[in-house]
């Protein structure tokens, strides 16, 4: 009997009066794929702080790969104890290279202490490889998008584990959220290759808040609840609907079509004419008024740079815009008042501003509507504007003037969503308005978007997230390599649909797999 | 390693403002169904409001203490009076460098602008015999190309600011000698000294003016629209940039503030002293730096905020005059202001964990 990749034995963690975790038993075994789900504030965030060493547990205790954790503890003997984590930010250095950041602090050596690049180089082209993925490992992470980067990043979580973990092949491999950036084919590629090391004999404990994930690609799943674990089965024992009524509480159904809508006799409120620039390759179209417009594609087709362009974040080589009429020349001043809102999919870097308290982040677009006499900012105005929007968005939070990075992900999101939705824009744009955030903020964002449709808003908004894009559109267009593929609406606006026109020709290879 | 530490990769370097807090899973968030409208939220137990105020306890401290250690020469009324006139220029260079560091930018050229503008006046109106209001005029719109120069490097090429101003007050140095002859310029008019030696309740004027301009930054900056985008761009510029806020144009205004600033705190000192000499802006630029982090570590811990400026500014002023009634002689200046400037940076990076 091997011992377990790790082993959680009866852990209890509370913070102040609050209790994060309730004695939370887990086993991940070597050669399985093991699943936590858990909506935010679950204490999933908890546990992996506490298998991490992070935070030191009140009474239980934690063991990987046999040796015990004991507190505090560091980075490094965890790592000799072969563990590795991948955070959601995944901590690669953007201007090293790929060899570089993978090979860091295990660089091979031979006289007079030179590294030997060559053997390196091939060892780390034939890592890559065996990912599928083809790239040069001099290619600097900074050239990588967003999802290669999450690829890398895991690569290297299990080649900290299994290359030369040398021990037996056994290890432990954590990732937390490694799918949030990724489109449906990356997940594919990715869990592929975690299965394939799983088979090698390390445990995989996957974190994540998607369910379809340990539906497609796990073995077990555990779900944590309120800080208590409320499963930990088979998944073959499982559908999504059993599975999200574990993670919520109550059973929910999953995120239904609104009945179809008649948009025909509205009027146009933005055409688009050959609009070029980034990958995109003269793009046409325009959308109607009450309109929502699902942008989608594989990674890296277009549709996630064509809300960017059209606010003018980065200015188009070519192409025209009309808003409402009137010629428009994209540009994030003029933009707003044209009557067009951004909400980028970038939200470390251009969402909110973390360190500004969530009041001033709220208020900014709309903070004309508080200068009063002298250019004076009325703070009583500020407040009742902050209230409104957190009232109306349900968003929770103690004190609107703590930081905003004090509110959780799929909070921030509501609120940035919120602050432009409150300054009644005639065009929302959005940048992957519902990953990385819990399913219930995500089906607040879809309730949002459509409340905001109903009123005669138009959404223009670009997604990797098929269901939801599937759910939401009332139009979808599929991009691919840089051209519109395919235009869906009404009754032909369903996942399959979607995912089968995202892949072109490849249709009936890439659905079967 | 990857840190799990989630508080690690929402910090780039700057001053965290009160992050209460810090379980970004939630834990700790509660709805309360309507939101409180007190400010005061934010400081609501002791060890809060001992975090804002560090600083202003920092300063009460200081005072008992050489006080004690020296009852009659430190608490004499006079002797106030002698540091707040004698530190107005610092008060004007710091007070309006917390501008450009509101905005993101970090301006090392006011050394340098401060020197140049105090030889400038000095040769034109002195040597040169101009009139006064010709003098200052002459000077102002040099230092206006000056920031022009820096706004334009740094914002439109996007050079490195850092060394650019770096490099640009070198320049002016250089420039400031080559205009003064590398000797002092004395015979200042005495329209300039009576500008700058009166006194209004036994306080020199420059201190007075540098009251004005510290109003008028707090009042943009904590209550106007333009100081709220001004604060977002330095801490969230992309962010900024997409809320539709003219970011460019803020950080090129900031330049300007920064570099009118030290034009105006060269003005004191050619009025104060009476003479100009190459060289006398370097020593202001590090206490300005002290005093401008310091004040990021309280009033609004984690945002340059004029009212911290000026707090700090009292603390090294009073700190060093205390130091020097030990019969501490000049070094004791560099040493403190040295010392506080890696205290404060320790502290701000303390007091916003």
């Amino acid at each position: 009997m091997t011992k377990s990749a790790l082993a959680v034995e009866d852990v209890t963690k509370t913070f102040g009066g609050t209790a994060a975790l309730t004695n939370v038993s887990l086993r991940v075994e070597p050669g399985e794929v093991h699943a936590l789900l858990g909506h935010n504030g679950s204490g999933k965030s908890t546990l992996i702080k506490v298998i991490a060493g992070y935070h030191r547990p009140d009474s239980g205790t934690i063991e990987v790969n046999g040796h015990a954790v004991r507190y505090p503890t560091s980075a490094l003997s965890l790592k000799d104890f072969g563990v590795s984590f991948m955070h959601q930010d995944i901590g690669l250095v953007p201007t090293l290279s790929i060899l570089e950041n993978l090979r860091i602090g295990r660089l091979q050596t031979g006289a007079m202490r030179h590294i030997r690049w060559s053997n390196e180089r091939k060892t780390v082209s034939r890592l890559l490889a065996s990912f599928g993925l083809d790239v040069s490992p001099d290619t600097p992470v900074s050239r990588l998008s967003a999802s290669e980067r999450s690829v890398i990043g895991v690569v290297r979580a299990f080649q900290d584990v299994s290359a030369e973990g040398s021990s037996g092949d056994q290890g432990l491999v954590i990732l937390d959220e490694p799918t949030a950036a990724l489109p449906e084919e990356e997940k594919k590629r990715l869990f592929g290759v975690i299965k394939q090391v799983a088979a090698r004999g390390v445990g995989v404990l996957l974190v994540t808040h998607h369910l379809e994930e340990p539906l497609q690609f796990a073995d077990r799943v555990s779900v944590l609840r309120d800080g208590r674990l409320v499963a930990s089965d088979d998944v073959s024992i499982h559908d999504y609907e059993s599975l999200a009524e574990l993670v919520v509480g109550r059973s929910v159904e999953k995120s239904v079509k609104v009945s179809e809508r008649n948009l025909a006799d509205r009027e146009e409120i933005i055409s688009v004419n050959n609009l070029s620039g980034l990958v995109l390759d003269s793009v046409s179209f325009s959308v109607r008024r009450g309109e929502i417009l699902g942008l989608t594609g594989l990674m890296g087709a277009g549709h996630e740079e064509l809300p960017f362009l059209l606010y003018g974040a980065q200015k188009p080589n070519d192409g025209s815009v009309s808003v409402g009429g009137k010629p428009f020349v994209p540009d994030p001043v003029r933009a707003r008042r044209h009557g067009l809102a951004f909400i980028s999919g970038d939200r470390i870097r251009a969402g909110g501003v973390l360190s500004a308290s969530i009041a001033e982040n709220v208020t900014l677009p709309v903070l004309d509507s508080a200068v009063g006499k002298l250019r004076w900012l009325r703070s009583r105005q500020e407040d009742s504007i902050v209230q409104s929007v957190l009232k109306e968005f349900r968003i929770k939070l103690s004190s609107p003037h703590l930081p905003f990075s004090t509110l959780s992900g799929g909070s921030q999101q509501k609120a940035l969503i919120g602050r432009w939705v409150g300054c009644s824009p005639n065009i929302l744009l959005l940048q992957e308005p519902t990953a990385g955030v819990d399913i219930g903020a995500s089906q607040d964002i879809i309730a949002i978007l459509r409340e905001f449709a109903n009123k005669g808003g138009t959404v223009i908004f670009s997604s990797e997230q098929y269901e939801d894009v599937a759910s939401l559109s009332d139009r979808v267009l599929v991009f691919r390599g840089g051209k519109i593929a395919a235009s869906l609406s009404g009754a032909e606006v369903t996942t399959e649909n979607i995912v089968s026109s995202s892949y072109g020709k490849f249709q009936t290879a890439g659905t079967g797999a | 390693m990857i840190s799990l530490n989630k508080d690690s990769k929402k910090d780039r370097g700057k001053p965290k403002p009160n992050s209460a807090v810090s379980l970004g899973g939630g834990v700790g968030e509660e709805f309360h169904g309507t939101v409180p409208s007190s400010r005061s939220m934010a400081m609501s137990s002791p060890k809060e409001f001992f975090r804002h105020y560090t600083v202003v306890f920092a300063l009460i401290i200081t005072i008992i203490v050489f006080g004690i250690l020296r009852p009659k020469t430190f608490l004499a009324l006079s002797d106030i009076k002698t540091i707040l006139t004698g530190q107005a220029a610092l008060f004007a260079l710091a007070l309006t460098l917390t501008v450009a560091l509101g905005a993101g930018e970090i301006d090392l050229s006011v050394g340098g602008v401060l020197g140049f503008s105090s030889v400038l006046i000095a040769y034109l109106s002195s040597v040169k015999g101009m009139s006064v209001e010709f003098s200052l005029l002459i000077s102002f719109v040099v230092i206006l190309a000056v920031a022009a120069v820096n706004s334009y490097l740094i914002v439109k090429v996007q050079v490195n600011g850092l060394i650019t101003t770096l490099a640009m007050g070198t320049i002016l140095d250089g420039l400031s000698q080559a205009v003064s002859n590398s000797s002092t310029i004395g015979n200042i008019p005495s329209r300039i000294l009576k500008i700058m030696q009166g006194r209004f309740l036994g306080i020199g004027l420059p201190f007075w003016y540098a009251v004005m301009v510290g109003i008028v930054i707090w009042y943009v900056l904590h209550h106007m629209q333009s100081g709220r985008f001004l604060y977002f761009t330095g801490e969230g510029r992309e962010a900024a940039r997409l809320a539709g806020i003219r970011v460019d144009r803020i950080r090129t205004t900031s330049l300007f503030v920064s570099a009118i600033g030290a034009w105006f705190a060269g003005f004191i000192l050619v009025g104060q002293t009476g003479a100009a000499q190459a060289g006398t802006g370097d020593p202001y630029l590090l206490p300005a730096y002290a005093a401008t982090f310091l004040g990021a570590a309280t009033i609004k811990p984690g945002r340059f905020n004029p009212l911290g400026t000026f707090v700090a500014v009292l603390l090294l002023a009073v700190g060093t005059t205390g130091l020097q009634l030990f019969g501490l002689t000049d070094w004791v200046t560099n040493v403190f202001d040295g010392a506080i400037l890696i205290v404060a940076i320790g502290l701000a990076t303390l007091v916003g964990r």
